[in-house]
């Protein structure tokens, strides 16, 4: 994209400003946006031509015949939720129970620091990485569950051999996660805009104060101040 | 550039709309940013304003801007968005772990290396700056500095003429250039 040169203006103050704006109000990539709003207008269907007339009632006859199939089918087999789909809520304690009985997986694992942060970024408004832990912890990787609402991040980790869930939401979202069982807790914090709900067996928080706001990259302040 | 990709002569299709909100949705994220005022629930806005979109279909009139319906529907959402916020009880934040606090304070530096501890501080200053202005200034300004988008296509969005587009830019950045400039808010080189 071609930069359009400023009104005028030859303000240092100006160039402040404007690197400002764009650090905190750059929009996100269309390819970050497309997905959802997709989603949104075409229900998750894949692209399709116009159809018309007897084409039209063919197709609906199959889809009538596949859905019919479809619920046959589902209404025989147990449910199985999808994580990547918005699911309906579920208290902590019964994610914790489910992610427990199906042996404590993530759906997946960051790379790096930068991509561990632009999860939270991305889902919360606010980025969000782990400073290093001692070798009794471990981060296992990130779920999602519909806890807090439905854009609630899980973090799994171990800690000395006992399971911890860390549930990530905004402030503004926060809401009671549910009651718990004897000899489980749930510990809470804030960090900036995120609420942190850790379920442990452990007492006292033992992975939410290795939670931090990672500072900005230099490279990329530097490159928004030459902006 | 969110110029909406050319759309047929007949009715718009599910398809062609969400190709055209794809291609626009950058500069939608900024006129729901603008109206509301933060960043924060900006995309929520352009999902529910798919969806709403979806359902009014039938409204879009073949031949007019694309992006000018969007943004319309688009600045409603926002709106509601707005009004909801206002209206939602607030909610005191009590840190359970004092430790766990983020070490907030960035040491961000220029392109001279040097370090700016006051950037953070000044950024905050520019938000709420930012946030004294209305919604459609706020906007223009949004999609001026951030997406560098010219004025055409930000009177399109907004529906405003070009040269109120103008104005409100430079109004804009006047006021923010005078508040940021104010000896409460003066920042070090």
């Amino acid at each position: 994209m071609t930069r359009v040169p400023r009104d005028g203006t030859n303000d240092p103050l100006d160039d402040r400003i404007d690197a400002a704006l764009r650090r905190n109000f750059a929009p996100p990539a269309t390819d970050e946006l497309a997905p959802a709003l997709r989603a949104a207008i075409l229900g998750g269907t894949t692209r399709s031509q116009p159809m018309r007339g007897r084409f039209m009632r063919a197709a609906a006859a199959v889809i009538l015949l596949v859905c019919g199939s479809w619920l046959l089918v589902r209404s025989f087999t147990p449910d199985v939720v999808n994580p990547y789909d918005i699911q309906p809520h579920r208290s902590a304690l019964a994610v914790y129970d489910a992610l427990s009985d199906e042996g404590f997986e993530p759906l997946w694992q960051c790379r790096d620091d930068a991509e561990f942060a632009g999860v939270f970024m991305d889902r919360h408004g606010q980025p969000l990485v782990i400073t290093a832990m001692p070798e009794t912890h471990a981060a296992l990787g990130i779920h999602y569950a519909n806890v807090i609402s439905p854009r609630s991040t899980l973090v799994l980790a171990r800690v000395n051999g006992n399971n911890i869930m860390l549930v990530i939401d905004r402030v503004d979202r926060d809401t009671d996660p549910g009651s718990l069982r004897d000899g489980l807790f749930a510990h809470r914090a804030e960090v900036g805009d995120l609420v942190i709900y850790e379920l442990s067996p452990l007492d006292e928080a033992s992975v939410i104060p290795y939670f931090v706001i990672p500072e900005p990259q230099p490279d990329a302040a530097a490159d928004a101040e030459e902006s | 550039m969110p110029t909406p990709r050319p759309q047929s002569p007949n009715r718009l299709t599910p398809e062609d709309l969400a190709d055209g909100f794809t291609d626009c949705a950058r500069a939608l994220w900024c006129v729901a940013t603008g109206v509301m005022g933060r960043r924060e629930g900006a995309e929520d806005v352009l999902q529910e304003s798919a969806i709403v979109a979806m359902t009014k279909i039938e409204t879009f009139e073949p031949g007019t801007s694309l992006l000018a319906w969007l943004s319309q529907i688009v600045r409603f959402t926002a709106l509601n968005h707005a009004r909801k916020a206002r209206r939602a009880p607030t909610l005191q934040l009590v840190d359970a772990e004092p430790a766990a606090r983020a070490p907030a304070t960035a040491t961000p530096t220029s392109a001279d290396g040097m370090l700016h501890a006051d950037q953070e501080a000044f950024d905050d200053d520019v938000s709420a700056a930012l946030g004294e202005l209305d919604e459609t200034a706020r906007a223009c300004l949004l999609m001026r500095v951030t997406l560098d988008l010219p004025y055409r296509d930000i009177a399109l969005a907004l529906d405003i003429p070009e040269g109120t587009a103008m104005s409100h830019v430079h109004r804009s950045r006047t006021f923010l250039r005078t508040r940021l400039s104010a000896p409460a808010t003066e920042v070090s080189p």
